[in-house]
């Protein structure tokens, strides 16, 4: 098998999954080119050495985007003006009138031309688009330039907060088939899209390695030494609602909880929610560990007597997967295919987002329980095993690429 | 206490809430005036007797035409001349780079001119919205013309669906507070806005009147006689009816005697009665068609269980409906709705979308009468407790009378 895959940036701290599903597709004897249309989120010596291989193998997009730019639409629109004016009336069609989206569109349709040239100069004839926002609005215009086949793989959440802007329905009506890693966001499609339609939609998880993320990990803990560990991973930022974690943890800490609070990932609230440790002065109990990469998290895991993710959105989050492999207990929030993942009360527990009475009340709970909190880590790491376990996912997507693409009509790429 | 109250459309069957919230704040000693945008649903001969009388005391927006834009144009001039300058500047402003985008900012701006027109003669002073779409998007023009009170209630999802077209944020930033439904709701709001402004964002239930929708007699299954599956729900992409169809085909696949009734009018009305055609199941459901509120509990008193399949929703006031009739509920686990059920307790939740877990729940009500029983009685136990219309309605004025000068 021979698949190009596109994504926005490549690799990334916030989306460890796509560089976990392409090495294991290639560990499967799969040929997998990726491209990516921004460049790395961190400096070489911040990756992790999978990360650096993956860098160097990558076709970065808008390193060439002048330049390569200029030339794609030349050689496209000598080659093939046709597909080169279908392009175009996408990109009105996409951008309604309005001057800002004309932009935005124009920049999409250049670097799909990009990519379909890198295709085709790599004898792809296949493009995966991982998430239903920029890359696949990209790759709508790789379809348009050359129609190769192309197939989305739909995450949520932030592509359902602007449905009209990511195109999702025009998107449901180009790819051959869409990969969704929940229930939920395939009900969302569903929902975006003709019924008639419904047939390219498939759900498969994502997963993690229960090797990697072992309890064997946890064998040194003391639980709740030095009082009740609760980590957070996952970029600052609002959707993440580390702000009412922060909120929780002060009100804990008030009641006499020992406690402490270990905040993972980088990000944009980084500003407020110092402020807020320092206003609540908290400084002896939350920290800030700034952004780890794969290699250095295990730790981290191993340390905590609780998980705690109070998002106001997600997709199904990978961090709440490797903390239930490792066996911690997970409290998180009632949103998108998070209860997919975690049933309240047996294998973690649930709030409603943004609820922060039950949240204390969940952590303080826990923080009481030892006993109940190994409990469901347990269960937890039972749940991932049955179904969020990479091997055998990934061992799905394969078939659903197999399937798929087999029943799809080769078809040429032609400039 | 006086009131203001905008909507898109009032009387309205979709949101029967607005008109019910409407009767108990007046029963409460509020002065409450409704301005509509659109005018009513259906024509009157089919509107319930409140209903009716609402229609005659609301001021119809669209109804006075270009004569009344322009009347309210120059009157606003005259009157806030500093406000309406700045209501022309955010039209401008947000009718950004795109013509329609102008226009659609433009008709918003008129609308609420007219409004506030209306809200001066009737001595006005605090504006409450309901939803977060257009109508909440004239209350804000309202808001920086006249500089009143503005309140919205935000239900979701629909305009989680588009935040930015629905001016979420500026929401947020220049209401006076906003009252949400769920806690789902809430965090929805909470994520685009700042920490400082959580304290603005309210938390305040819906609700049904448990006494008009009192515990129903279990129905008595006459042996042979089918399961009746009840859905009362727009037909609409969001709310699943779809899969529900298919659900019923492949329960009578499995030799269980059901049958499903469809209650709600809309736009997949065709294709369900062809999807129902082709899985040759048309003697299993009816097309009940829109229902109103008069005749609407009859029809719950028959069901043995209520299923509402919804990819996206707010807390559905139907499924807090069957609750209170103690009929057990199978939905979806989406936004609000864990927040009235929890799985096994008050009723089934599965996943959206996914056939094979509504196929099982359904399954498993069918076959455990207990089990329906139990579910029937806690979810009626749950509304009692947490979605009682009088109750929450109280609340609501508590809340308004705290803020509202």
């Amino acid at each position: 098998m021979h698949i190009a895959y596109l994504s926005s940036q490549y690799p990334c701290l916030s989306m460890t999954f796509v560089l976990r599903e392409v090495r294991a597709l290639r560990a499967l004897g799969w040929t997998i080119g990726v491209a990516s249309v921004n460049d790395t989120d961190r400096p070489q010596e911040r990756l992790s050495a999978h990360e650096r291989e993956e860098a160097a193998q990558t076709f970065y997009v808008k390193r060439h985007l002048l330049l390569g730019g200029l030339h794609a639409h030349i050689r496209l629109l000598l080659c093939s003006p046709r597909r080169w004016l279908a392009g175009w009336a996408r990109v009105f069609r996409l951008s309604g009138y309005d001057l800002r989206r004309w932009g935005l569109q124009l920049a999409y349709f250049t670097e799909g031309l990009m990519v379909a040239h890198w295709m085709r100069a790599n004898g792809f004839t296949h493009l995966h688009a991982h998430l239903g926002s920029q890359a696949s609005t990209v790759g709508l215009y790789v379809r348009d330039a050359s129609a190769c086949s192309f197939s989305i793989t739909i995450h949520g959440p932030s592509e359902f907060f602007s449905v009209r802007e990511h195109a999702l329905a025009e998107k449901m009506a180009e790819a051959d088939f869409v990969v969704c890693i929940s229930f939920f966001a395939r009900s969302q499609m569903m929902l975006l899209s003709d019924r008639k339609r419904w047939p390219r939609l498939e759900v498969c998880r994502l997963g993690v390695d229960p090797q990697r993320f072992s309890p064997a990990l946890r064998a040194a803990r003391v639980p709740g030494a030095g009082g009740f560990r609760i980590l957070s991973v996952g970029r600052l930022a609002p959707v993440k609602a580390q702000a009412l974690l922060v909120d929780a943890v002060a009100r804990l800490h008030a009641e006499g909880v020992i406690i402490r609070l270990t905040l993972v990932g980088e990000g944009p609230d980084r500003a407020v929610i110092e402020a807020m440790v320092r206003q609540a002065q908290l400084e002896q109990v939350v920290v800030l560990a700034g952004g780890v990469n794969q290699d250095a998290i295990l730790p981290y895991f191993a340390d905590a007597d609780c998980f705690c993710l109070p998002s106001f959105a997600e997709g199904v989050p990978v961090a709440l997967m490797e903390a239930m492999a490792v066996g911690v207990a997970c409290v998180s929030t009632y949103v998108a295919g998070i209860p997919d993942l975690i049933q309240d009360r047996r294998n973690g527990l649930l709030v409603p987002p943004g609820d922060l009475d039950s949240l204390v009340n969940a952590l303080r709970e826990l923080a009481a329980a030892p006993d109940w909190a190994a409990q469901l880590g347990e269960a937890g790491r039972a749940k991932v095993l049955a179904d969020y376990h990479l091997e055998n996912n990934v061992a799905a997507l394969a078939s659903i690429f197999q399937r798929r693409l087999s029943a799809l009509r080769p078809t040429q790429i032609t400039p | 206490m006086k009131i203001a109250y905008l909507s898109s459309q009032y009387p309205c069957l979709s949101m029967t809430f607005v008109l019910r919230e409407v009767l108990h704040l007046r029963g409460l000693g509020w002065q409450v005036g409704v301005a509509s945008i659109n005018g009513v649903d259906r024509p009157p001969e089919r509107l319930t007797e409140d209903e009716r009388r609402e229609a005659a005391a609301t001021y119809y927006v669209k109804q006075h035409g270009v004569p009344g834009a322009l009347r309210a144009h120059l009157q606003a001039a005259f009157k806030h001349p500093a406000g309406y300058l700045a209501g022309w500047r955010q039209a401008l402003r947000l009718g950004g780079f795109s013509p329609r985008g102008l226009l659609m900012h433009l008709a918003y701006f008129t609308e609420a001119l007219m409004v506030t027109t209306w809200m001066a003669r009737g001595g006005y002073r605090h504006l409450h919205v309901h939803l977060g779409q257009q109508a909440s998007t004239v209350g804000l023009y309202v808001k920086w013309v006249t500089g009143c009170g503005l309140s919205i209630t935000i239900h979701g999802p629909i305009e989680f669906y588009n935040v930015e077209q629905h001016l979420l944020r500026q929401k947020v930033a220049d209401a006076d507070f906003i009252v949400c439904i769920s806690h789902f709701a809430r965090s929805q709001l909470m994520m685009l806005s700042p920490h400082a402004h959580w304290a603005k964002l309210l938390v305040c239930r819906l609700g049904v009147d448990p006494a008009r929708f009192a515990a129903r007699p279990v129905p008595v299954r006459v042996s042979g006689a089918p399961f009746q599956i009840l859905c009362v729900g727009r037909l609409t992409p969001e709310k699943g009816q779809h899969l529900l169809l298919e659900a019923v085909a492949r329960l009578k696949g499995l030799g269980l005697a059901v049958h499903l009734r469809l209650v709600g009018a809309g736009a997949d009305d065709a294709t369900l009665k062809a999807l129902a055609a082709r899985l040759d199941i048309v003697d299993a459901v009816a097309f009940l068609g829109g229902v109103n509120q008069d005749a609407i509990r009859a029809i719950y008193a028959q069901a043995d269980c209520f299923c509402l399949p919804s990819f996206a929703e707010g807390i559905p006031v139907v499924l807090m409906e069957a609750m209170a009739m103690q009929i057990p509920c199978v939905t979806t686990h989406i936004t609000g709705v864990p927040e009235l059920i929890e799985h096994g307790e008050h009723g089934l939740l599965v996943p959206p979308a996914d056939l094979d877990a509504l196929v099982q729940a359904l399954r498993s009500l069918v076959e455990q009468p207990q089990l329906c029983d139990r579910l029937a009685r806690a979810g009626r136990a749950r509304v009692l407790a947490d979605y009682d219309l009088p109750r929450n309605v109280s609340v609501f004025a508590k809340l308004l009378g705290e803020r509202v000068a």
